[in-house]
């Protein structure tokens, strides 16, 4: 597996100024979608002013799954042509899923307090999202203990499909065993109204899932190099300090 | 707590991770320019 | 190569870890007497009241298969760690296949010969019906723990293999279980109740579409885990 050559990353590009631009566009988009939001300000007939953790809670649980849909397909593409820069971009996924995933849960259970009056339920939906944070913490947990790249890389691969795979088992195992105990269904939180604020979030949060995913693998990237240049000196000319 | 109460916490949370995340990944990406610019001149070679 | 010579090669690797294990069955004893004592510790967790405890019996009996099961798969691999083993037995293409084969087999007996302790322990402890129930708990138990080793004998092909590897090995194994524990502890409960609304069976489907998806699975992501 040849390694990344530094001598790609010296110093800023013009496309690593494209990347800070396009951060500082997504949250400019999300700041725009919050006073759109908070501007078109009429309370949910249901919900009151709970409806605005929606524009939140929804798009941020799409990219959370969307996160990981990369890592699938990352593990997959690694498996098949053994570029170490699928892997690494797999692990940003992660790590970037992970991140989203738990933000997802929070504004879920800020959200649920108020309405329900509790911090949680064993809905199908929330607890598979539990589940799938889970899969991935141990995903990252695998690569932080497998110090050999390549190893590591495989291991992942298999672990990051595996675990993308359960999550439709997951939900129906859940989703029956609450339907056979009769439990209380929970008011639909999905369907908010499609209103345009809830759209310009959807925008924003694209922005972030891809400004987030995109530096993370730049940041590993870097990182690959540095350790590949560090070894090689070693090989080469004996300790390096620098 | 009053409805508002949750929503600014809701938005306050958000952002506290997005930005938290947002400036975690800068840092190690210019971390890790540093050490490959490292490499690049200023090495004291040890035998 | 051949399927004969695949089963061959399944069998011998399985056959090596039983009689292995049979010659000091020190890890046999250990699993057997942390879920003896798992069994209890849940009866002093959620007893004295025997209605309450028939109620919990079926997670009780469960939750006691996967904590103490556990145990057996990364012990299941330290031979071949401590020997250096591993690289020789994976000289030909097929080996992967029919290491891990070979290895969820073993697994399985052990596993299974640990229920079978477990089950009329648990019987006991909790007034649990055993003999009219049993052909669908044994259904149960057989399809549970299928899914539970395959995933666990996978898995711990790596956990084994790395530091932490105690805490490792439930951090990855446990939450692609959950429908497994959802689905066996339903079917055993609804077994151990003489199934009135006959939803047993629904769940034993689950249980065999979780075999079905993940056994395969495992066997085809396994051999990217040994390659060498």
């Amino acid at each position: 597996m040849t390694p990344v050559s530094s001598s790609e990353f010296s110093g800023p590009t013009r496309f690593a100024r494209a990347w800070t631009v396009l951060g500082w566009l997504a949250f400019a988009a999300l700041i725009g979608a919050h006073i759109v939001g908070f501007a078109i300000s009429r309370p949910d007939r249901d919900m009151g002013h709970l409806q605005k953790i929606m524009y939140l809670h929804f798009p941020v649980a799409l990219t959370a799954f969307g996160s990981f849909a990369v890592v699938f397909v990352a593990s997959g593409l690694y498996l098949l042509r053994r570029a170490e820069h699928y892997d690494l971009l797999a692990a940003s996924a992660a790590e970037v899923g992970v991140v989203l995933t738990a933000l997802t849960l929070s504004l879920g259970s800020i959200w649920a307090r108020p309405t329900w009056g509790v911090w949680w339920t064993w809905d199908p939906r929330v607890t598979t999202t539990a589940i799938m944070l889970l899969v991935y913490v141990g995903y990252l947990a695998l690569r932080a203990f497998t110090e050999d790249p390549e190893q590591r890389a495989r291991w992942s691969a298999a672990v990051g499909m595996l675990g993308f795979l359960n999550v439709p088992v997951v939900y129906m195992s859940v989703r029956w065993w609450r339907s056979i105990h009769q439990v209380q269904s929970s008011p639909s939180t999905v369907a908010p109204a499609y209103a345009l604020s809830l759209r310009l979030h959807f925008i924003a949060f694209l922005l972030i899932f891809v400004y987030f995913i995109g530096r993370r693998y730049h940041a590993a990237r870097l990182e690959r190099a540095a350790t590949a240049a560090v070894e090689e000196a070693a090989l080469t000319e004996g300790e390096v300090h620098v | 707590m009053s409805e508002w109460g949750f929503v600014m916490a809701a938005y306050a949370v958000a952002w506290t991770v997005l930005g938290g995340y947002a400036l975690y990944v800068r840092a190690r990406i210019r971390r890790a320019r540093a050490m490959l610019e490292g490499m690049g001149e200023g090495r004291e070679v040890v035998r | 190569m051949s399927w004969r010579r695949e089963a061959a090669r399944a069998a011998a690797v399985a056959w090596k870890d039983l009689t292995a294990e049979r010659r000091t069955r020190a890890n046999f004893n250990a699993v057997a007497f942390l879920a003896i004592l798992i069994l209890l510790l849940f009866g002093f967790a959620l007893g004295p009241d025997t209605e309450a405890l028939r109620a919990a019996a079926a997670g009780i009996l469960w939750l006691t298969i996967l904590f103490s099961g556990i145990l057996a798969f990364n012990r299941s691999y330290q031979l071949e760690l401590e020997d250096g083993a591993l690289e020789t037995l994976l000289l030909y293409p097929g080996d992967r296949r029919a290491l891990f084969l070979g290895k969820v087999a073993a697994n399985l007996v052990f596993v299974l010969l640990m229920e079978a302790l477990v089950l009329p322990l648990a019987a006991v402890l909790y007034d649990l019906p055993l003999l009219r129930p049993f052909p669908g708990l044994a259904g149960v138990l057989v399809l549970g723990t299928i899914g539970f080793v395959a995933l666990g004998t996978f898995y711990a092909a790596m956990a084994s293999r790395v530091r932490a590897r105690e805490v490792l090995l439930p951090l990855l194994l446990f939450p692609m279980l959950v429908p497994v524990l959802i689905a066996a502890v339903e079917a055993t409960g609804a077994m151990l109740s003489g199934d009135p609304l006959r939803e047993g069976g629904s769940w034993l489907r689950l249980l065999a579409a979780f075999d079905l998806i993940f056994v395969p699975a495992s066997w085809i992501a396994f051999e990217y885990i040994v390659e060498e």
